[in-house]
């Protein structure tokens, strides 16, 4: 038995009920083949960091999980077959981990700024005498 | 005494000083920190960490970029 934190999105243009019925599906999975499941989360709509298949927003859904491998098996065949969930991840939690499973923030945060200007792609754009925009 | 034109104080790791043994890649305010504008990892020698927690820092961003939580390259 192992630990196992799984992450899935959910196609925006889904209705709620649908996606509590996926939702409710995916923790048949785990249950059927002898996971338990410890925690779930919803973090609702939010933005994509990327486009993906077209949508820019998803349903985050979090499960976490004690279970064999071949859970992670069933769990991800069942998401590639389930239109739409339209990416997941799946990962073996480290120690220390704390278990929380809160949302992060909306905001777009500090970007990091370097003073060195290490970060050069601009500059090596201007170099080879293209534009940088 | 002189210093030389690249002095710079020793950086220490934040996460050895703050005692953060893992770290999560769901946590973006957290990972933002260390990429650039344009979504790269920030290289060990300007963010200042250790070894060990560098290599978390990017096991946890590959991570976020992998969800969506972070880009791969942000346009600009």
């Amino acid at each position: 038995m192992q630990l196992y934190e799984s992450i899935f999105i959910v196609r925006p243009t889904v209705t709620e009920e649908e996606v509590t019925k996926v939702v409710e599906k995916m923790k048949g999975v785990v249950e059927k083949n002898g996971g338990t499941l410890l925690q779930t989360e919803n973090w609702g709509k939010r933005k994509l960091a990327y486009e993906v298949e077209k949508e820019k927003k998803g349903t985050y859904i979090i499960f976490r999980f004690k279970g064999d491998g071949k859970v992670i098996n069933d769990l991800e065949h069942n998401y590639r077959m389930e239109d739409s969930i339209i990416k997941f991840l799946t990962v073996k939690p480290s120690k220390g981990d704390s278990g929380t499973l809160v949302m992060p923030s909306a905001d777009e945060g500090r970007p990091f700024r370097s003073r060195s200007g290490h970060d050069r792609e601009d500059r090596r754009w201007s170099e080879s005498g293209k534009k940088a925009d | 005494m002189e210093k030389g034109r690249f002095t710079q104080r020793k950086k220490n790791c934040r996460f050895c000083t703050d005692k953060i043994k893992y770290v999560d890649y769901k946590d973006t305010s957290l990972l933002r920190n260390f990429v650039t504008e344009r979504g790269k990892i920030v290289p060990r020698r300007i963010s200042g960490n250790c070894a060990s927690h560098q290599r978390d820092v990017g096991q946890a961003i590959k991570r976020a970029r992998s969800i969506a939580l972070l880009a791969f390259a942000e346009e600009r």
